[in-house]
């Protein structure tokens, strides 16, 4: 008798059963090598001594990481809805837009972040102020636009031609209906998914390690980085790993909430 | 007056062509045609009405009613023809298209009131915006309007939080807020439960009253018998009757009329 044979409910029950089983002997194995080489995974993934001598080091880092996604994020954000407003509208100056979104889309971020940081100056011999990695986060800031703007301009569409006439008969103009009356219920739709981008910037900070920053400018995975060779010790990679996903983990809970909430208000 | 304004500005203050004519009829159409891409939607509308008539517009789905009301503030640009608003020639590029469009209110099949305003906003909003007026005035005209709609208890409400009837009540009351000169009324019961359609019906048969001009696209033939001061029949994309409404529903002269009467009345 083949799989298919059975009947879906027993086989989803079997599926599952395999599942379980799986997950009881992974752990099983997990807990048996654990137990076995406990002493080597605490020293080097738990370390009490290396934990208490980096953790007064770790509140900037912790600081910096927040500083350069906010700042990328509302930059960006302000940056997307220009070239969604650009995009939405017609003319010429659309393709700038267009052209904009598909090339900081389509190259990777490490790219463009060490482009930023280094290529440019290079090339054009300056200094950003500040240093290489607010070059760095003006990349970020180019690419979260790219990619937010996609998601405003999905937004503005969402919501109903209505809106827009029902506005324009009354006199206003174009300016005034798209900020009174089509962005602030654009907004609305578009919270849960800028908040996912939010998430995924703040995890796109940690490419910022290779554009090169002092002691002060360091984020959490320069940081660990830094940690782990300084200590020959892993204890400072998993303490910003956990810090990352104290922050991420909550984030994306409340996007599935703000997602199920408007889904019950349609 | 400063010197670098351009010289088509200039002529158009000699000549000011975005001033209204207090004696040229509110809506006047000549030749309009439209056209979607390949789709010939209007194929030559003649239309002029007179201050106070209210011109009731019939016809099947798809003959172009709601695309010749929408011609008329200039939400559809035509693609041939004139659209002349109290004798303003609104297709000038000269012409203030958005002040021209605050003399005409427009409503709509589905309201589209502002959801995330509360009732007194999607009131206030275009006269401050537009009007330039202040918010304590805005406000003043608003609670009027509702009151005159009888909805000044649901002020602070949220659309959302309104019935069908009610919210097409706000949203006359938001046109009215602008004193428009004349009122375009698209299916304005459609979308209603049909124990609504009357307290949305009475509010337009009390601005009838009142000498408002007005252009209504409908099926409610009670309505246009009653309050209509003519009757306009379209098929496809033109004006195949029009007349008095008692005479043109009882006695249809057209055989498409007559056919498309037979299956609504
Ligand atoms: N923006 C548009 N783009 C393309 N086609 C359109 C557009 N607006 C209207 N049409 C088409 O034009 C034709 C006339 O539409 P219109 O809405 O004016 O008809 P109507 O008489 O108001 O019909 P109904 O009684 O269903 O409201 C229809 O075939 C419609 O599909
Ligand atoms: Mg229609």
């Amino acid at each position: 008798m083949a799989l298919s044979d059975i009947r879906p409910t027993v086989r989803r029950r079997i599926s599952r059963g395999t599942s379980y089983g799986v997950t009881i002997v992974v752990l099983a194995l997990i807990v048996a090598y654990g137990s076995r080489n406990w002493e080597l995974l605490s020293r080097q993934f738990f370390n009490g001594e290396v934990f208490a001598e980096v953790l007064p080091n770790i509140w900037v880092p912790i600081l910096n990481t927040l500083l350069y996604t906010v700042a990328s994020f509302v930059v960006g954000t302000a940056l997307a809805i220009v070239l969604a407003l650009i995009k939405t509208s017609k003319g010429p100056t659309r393709w700038f837009a267009v052209v904009f979104i598909e090339v900081f889309r389509g190259l990777p971020a490490m790219w463009t972040i060490f482009a930023f940081a280094y290529m440019l100056s290079t090339a054009f011999q300056f200094r950003w102020p500040g240093g290489a990695i607010w070059g760095g986060v003006l990349a970020l800031v180019f690419v979260t636009g790219a990619y937010s703007a996609e998601i405003v301009r999905a937004g503005i569409e969402a919501v109903p031609k209505g809106q827009r006439e029902a506005a324009r008969s009354l006199g206003m103009s174009q300016l005034t209906t798209t900020f009174h009356v089509i962005l602030p219920q654009a907004v609305r739709i578009v919270i849960p998914p800028l908040t996912n981008e939010f998430v995924m910037l703040l995890k796109d900070t940690a490419l910022l390690f290779i554009a090169g920053a002092t002691i002060s400018q360091r984020e959490l995975t320069t940081f660990g980085r830094d940690g782990l060779t300084t200590y020959a010790n892993a204890t400072p990679m998993i303490v910003s790993g956990l810090v990352y996903l104290v922050i991420t983990v909550p984030l994306t809970y409340l996007v599935g909430l703000l997602e199920k909430k408007m889904a019950v208000k349609k | 007056m400063s010197q670098d304004v351009p010289a088509r500005k200039r002529d158009a203050k000699l000549h000011p062509r975005d001033t209204p004519d207090p004696d040229a009829p509110p809506i006047q159409v000549t030749g309009l045609h439209k056209s979607f891409g390949e789709l010939h939607v209007l194929k030559g509308i003649d239309l002029t009405i007179q201050r106070g008539e209210v011109v009731c517009v019939i016809g099947p789905s798809g003959s172009g009613k709601s695309t010749l009301l929408r011609s008329v503030n200039l939400l559809e640009w035509p693609t041939k023809g004139e659209v002349l608003i109290e004798g303003i020639r609104v297709q000038d590029p000269d012409v203030n298209l958005d002040k021209v469009r605050t003399r005409i209110g427009m409503v709509f099949q589905q309201f589209n009131l502002f959801p995330h305003m509360t009732v007194l906003r999607n009131v206030t909003i275009a006269q401050e915006k537009v009007l330039q007026r202040s918010s304590a005035e805005a406000s003043e005209v608003a609670l009027a309007m509702l009151e005159r709609v009888g909805l000044s208890d649901k002020v602070d409400a949220h659309p959302s939080q309104l019935s069908g009837g009610q919210q097409q009540r706000v949203a006359i009351a938001r046109a009215l807020s602008m004193n428009p000169d004349m009122m375009l009324f698209d299916e304005p019961t459609s979308a209603l439960d049909p124990e609504l359609v009357g307290e949305v019906l009475e509010v337009m048969r009390d601005l009838a009253r009142e000498g408002m001009t007005m252009m209504v696209v409908t099926h409610e033939m009670g309505f246009a018998r009653e309050v209509g001061t003519r009757l306009i029949f379209m098929d496809d994309g033109q004006i195949m009757e029009a007349g008095d409404p008692r005479e043109v529903l009882a006695n249809p002269q057209h055989p498409r009329t007559q056919l498309f009467l037979s299956k609504v009345l």
